[in-house]
């Protein structure tokens, strides 16, 4: 893990120091990209004052999937199974919607084995911030081939890579998902403001980052590797969140600027570097990612974001009062609601 | 110069372990004084014991990376259950490793590791060189890095790091030289391994120094010499159980005429099958890495119904997702070997530690009535032999096949003596060509094994068409008559009960009959046979047979148990084989289970057993 922070007595809103959103001490090999990603939810965590015990970190089996442990140690958790992840979380956010819930996971851990429940978490819009750890290699199984590792890629002990590779944030928009981002744990500033905007967000937000493996697939001619990472990445935009009690800066050029306002307060601000993208269109979004794909470009932000889809629980009418706190006299039909459902049966 | 005078003393066996930090090379260092160790002819037992994080922290209790050796003249069959030498390249290394030395060990470390910094993140808050606490070993300390340095200075453009990185040569060619082997072998390997010249010539130079210093040290007055062990003549080399089991299931396809088809997904500890395979293509062998084990076992179905020889390998989550489609070969009646190399759980459990706890998975983890075979191997070299077994069982009754390992015998490792291709019995496989009647009838049962033919699609007029819901019989049409159901379960059971008329009968180690019988499967062979020997040796009237077939069991199990007065049976579960043997045999046995992650010690049986008789 990087080295610890001096604490300064700087605080957030809720009186917290940033230490205090630590988790315990990272066990993944130094260097390895996932743990920057760990400092970086700590980051954002603590610019956002999240009360932790609202927050559930959730995960499946990788390397990346033991992250949770590493941030946020005051945090709700549970370490599910490889690849099943977003069905918990489904789960959990329908009987307890008032939560944040952080799922962190791997390559192989949503693109192989949990294909199906990424998709499917997708399509419902479960309110979760889905979190990607992209290595294009199994870490813990000690380097083989996932589902990201593009066609053509090598690694120290299996070989080439013949099939061509999924692409996490195509499958999301065309899943139907709202926020959907990609980044380079070696970038973290755009890490940091994208895992922001990605907590505001009400329904799946899913970020995919490129995070190298620094055992198993690192040789700077891999496309997941620091090196390549560090010399390709091409942002479309620079990303700033403006929280509520922040002031919006206004003096850009008109057209430079796109500015979303997510419902729960926050402004996303992209400040296009690559003029003309815009990031609420879902067909500029996808035509993009398969020009990058095409040319082999590395490009990093806010890719798709639109809110207007509803999520699981608004779709499921749930009450405000999540279901976990429901009391048997919130729940218990009227007398007259009983009479009515007895009449029926006979 | 001053010549020390060593003296040398013959032993008959000793256990070694190396251990030191992830990074410091301690599987090279052992597998090397091993490789020597077989060359010389020794008997030999060894298992690592990697730390369960990929790289954890340098220097910390998590990152300790050992490999333990057992060398004898004798028959050996554990890799032993204490060391009685300990060579510990840093303070975490001998902290791991101390509570498993033998009383009275001998512990080499290197004291230029036991700094203030390494010593904290081994939670020692003194150094245990400098109190008594070592007090009932005897303690070698030797500067290892400094002396190492020394010897690599005329070397010139090495970083102080590359250096360093040959530490572990050093504590080798020290070993070679207590232990009085040659260095050829190490020094072999090392040219053809290190491609940088500066790097071999280091390490080279490092296990000479190693050696030397043990000749010019006053340290060590005594050397050790331990004969070649009377194995039977013929080639041998080292081998793991999953080298071996993957070895087994190209041998096992090779006997069979057929290509084989391994489809599998990377878990622990399995996924040493699928490299071990995977290039192999030029013996026919192909691999398909698939997205998750349903997909696997999924190919796997396919695979035998095209016609190939078909496998899989997994561990128990694994074969918790496989379990569907298990059943689905059960009753499409296809064959192929399903490698189950079991590690602790439930669930994920501790990925990298074995057990014994999927037994009841295999034989009972499906829907509906689903019997299907189980074999179990003994040993790292047995699984070779067990997966050929389990081939033939499979091709003979078209069913699929359980293989029992373990994440002991998949990375432990014994000599072996490559057999000779000829002398294995080949599999029989027939394929019909031509229809007998009007009717291709895909599940026409072969009167004597009930057995259906495997009839490959592609051939004229043997066109079927075969799938999960309920079979008429002999046709194999869909059906949902109440008989034909159950016609189909009985002769679905009958067919793999008949297996025993080709399972070799068990034999007992020891008298036919008498006060007690150890019953045992699996790994737990090497720790139950060497303490029922060393009861025997004392004079107890103790047997043991050890099972490789776990359903359907040898014909003459229950006629051995109702020979003996008592039936202990060991096993890495809560009592999973001693609960088949009451409901099977109606016989009381006493279980003497282990969930610990660890396997037994010959001690812990041999205890139990001095408690029964
Ligand atoms: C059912 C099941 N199959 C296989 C495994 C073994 N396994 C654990 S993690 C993993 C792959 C992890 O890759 P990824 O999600 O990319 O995470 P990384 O380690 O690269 O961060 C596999 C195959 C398992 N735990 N469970
Ligand atoms: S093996 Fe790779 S993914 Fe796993 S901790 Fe190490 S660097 Fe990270
Ligand atoms: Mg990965």
């Amino acid at each position: 893990m990087e080295a610890t922070r001096p604490v300064n007595g700087k605080v957030n809103q809720l009186g917290l120091q940033k230490i205090e959103y630590d988790g315990s001490k990272t066990t993944l090999c130094a260097g390895c990209g996932h743990n920057s990603i760990s400092q970086r939810i700590i980051d954002a965590a603590y610019e956002l004052s999240l009360p932790q015990h609202k927050v559930i970190k959730l995960s499946g089996i990788g390397c990346s999937s033991k992250s949770p442990a590493y941030f946020m140690g005051r945090a709700h958790g549970i370490n599910a199974l490889h690849g099943r992840m977003p069905t918990v979380a489904t789960g959990a956010t329908v009987a307890n919607h008032d939560l944040l819930a952080i799922g962190v996971s791997g390559d192989g851990d949503t693109g192989s084995i949990g294909f199906s429940p990424y998709k499917h978490m997708l399509r419902r819009n479960v309110p979760m911030v889905y979190i990607i750890e992209n290595n294009g290699v199994y870490g813990l199984t000690k380097g083989q081939f996932s589902a990201t590792s593009d066609e053509g890629q090598k690694t120290r002990y299996y070989g080439t890579q013949r099939f061509p590779s999924l692409d996490m944030c195509m499958e999301a928009i065309v899943a139907g998902a709202g926020f959907v981002a990609r980044s380079f744990s070696g970038d973290a500033k755009q890490v940091r403001e994208l895992l922001k905007a990605a907590m505001a967000y009400k329904g799946t937000a899913v970020l995919d980052i490129i995070s190298p493996c620094v055992t198993f697939n690192d040789e700077p001619d891999s496309n997941k590797s620091f090196a390549y990472g560090k010399a390709n990445e091409y942002p479309l935009h620079e990303i700033g969140v403006v929280l509520p009690f922040e002031e919006i800066q206004v003096d850009y050029e008109p057209g430079t600027v796109q500015q979303v306002k997510l419902h729960d307060g926050p402004t996303i601000q992209l400040r296009k570097l690559e003029a003309g993208y815009d990031a609420t269109s879902k067909m500029g979004a996808l035509a993009r990612l398969d020009q990058a794909r095409e040319k082999g470009e590395f490009i990093t932000g806010l890719l798709y974001i639109d809110e207007s889809r509803p999520t699981l629980p608004e779709l499921e009418n749930l009450v405000e009062t999540p279901l976990a706190w429901l009391t048997e006299k919130d729940t218990r039909p009227s007398r007259e609601s009983l009479d009515q459902i007895m009449r029926e049966f006979m | 110069m001053h010549q020390p005078t060593t003296h040398y003393e013959e032993v008959e066996s000793v256990v070694i372990r190396f251990a030191g930090d992830s990074g410091d090379g301690m599987q090279v260092t052992g597998s090397q004084f091993t490789n020597t160790a077989a060359i010389i002819g020794n008997d030999i037992s060894t298992v690592p014991d990697y730390p369960a994080e990929i790289r954890a922290p340098q220097g910390t209790l998590a990152g300790v990376s050992g490999y333990q050796v057992h060398l004898a003249s004798r028959n050996i069959f554990t890799p032993g259950d204490e060391p009685d030498v300990l060579i510990a390249m840093n303070p975490a290394a001998l902290k791991v490793s101390l509570r498993d030395l033998a009383p009275g060990g001998q512990i080499i470390v290197d004291t230029d590791e036991f700094t203030p910094a390494n010593l904290n993140k081994a939670g020692y808050t003194r150094s245990p060189l400098d109190d008594s606490s070592l007090q009932a070993y005897t303690v070698y300390p030797v500067p290892i890095t400094t002396l190492n340095r020394n010897a690599l200075a005329a070397i010139e453009g090495l970083t102080q790091k590359e250096v360093d990185r040959s530490r572990n040569f050093f504590a080798l060619g020290l070993t070679f030289w207590i232990y009085d082997r040659p260095l050829d072998t190490t020094l072999e390997w090392i040219v053809e391994k290190f491609k940088n010249p500066k790097v071999a010539a280091a390490n080279a130079r490092s296990l000479r120094a190693g050696y030397d210093y043990g000749d010019t040290t006053e340290a060590f007055s005594t050397r050790y010499r331990i004969k070649p062990a009377p194995l039977p003549a013929g080639k041998y080399r080292q081998v793991t159980g999953n080298e071996a089991a993957a070895l087994g299931l190209v041998t096992a396809a090779q006997l069979a005429g057929k290509p084989l088809v391994y489809c599998s997904y990377p878990i622990t500890p399995a996924s040493d099958i699928l490299h071990n395979l995977a290039p192999l293509k030029h013996f026919d062998v192909r691999t398909f890495q698939a997205e998750d084990e349903i997909a696997a076992m999924g190919a796997t179905i396919g695979a035998a119904f095209g016609g190939a020889l078909a496998a899989t390998g997994t561990s128990g989550p694994g074969v918790a997702l496989k379990s569907e489609a298990i059943n689905l070969a059960v009753v499409l009646e296809l064959p192929m070997v399903i490698v189950d190399v079991q590690r602790a759980g439930p669930s994920t459990g501790m990925p990298t530690k074995p057990e014994q706890t999927d037994l009841f998975q295999a034989l009972f983890g499906r829907n509906g009535e689903s019997p299907l075979p189980v074999v179990a191997p003994a040993t790292p070299a047995d699984c070779f032999d067990t997966a050929i077994e389990a081939a033939r069982l499979a091709i003979r009754a078209m069913t699929p096949v359980f293989v029992l390992s373990d994440g002991y015998l998949a990375n432990s490792a014994e000599p072996w003596a490559i057999p000779d291709p000829t002398t294995l019995a080949s599999i029989p496989v027939a394929h019909p060509s031509e229809r007998q009647g009007q009717h291709y009838l895909p599940y026409a049962r072969d009167l004597a094994t009930l057995s259906r033919p495997w009839a490959i699609p592609g051939t004229p007029g043997l066109e079927h068409r075969i799938g999960g819901l309920t079979k008429q019989p002999a046709t194999g049409n869909v059906s949902t008559q109440p008989l034909d159901h159950e016609q189909m379960i009985r002769e679905r059971g009958e067919k793999i009960e008949r297996l025993v008329d080709v399972i070799p009968e068990v034999e007992v180690f020891g008298s036919p009959q008498g006060k007690l019988l150890v019953v045992g499967w699996g790994s737990t062979y090497g720790a139950i046979r060497q303490a029922v020997s060393q009861a025997q040796q004392a004079g107890l009237p103790v047997s043991s047979i050890h099972l490789r077939h776990l359903n359907p069991f040898p014909r003459n199990l229950g006629a051995i148990l109702d020979n003996f007065e008592q039936i202990l049976v060991p096993e890495l579960n809560l009592g999973q084989l001693a609960f088949l043997l009451r409901a099977r045999y109606l016989r009381d046995v006493v279980s003497l289970p282990k969930v610990q992650g660890r396997p037994f010690k010959i001690s812990e049986i041999r205890a139990k057993i001095d408690e029964l008789v």
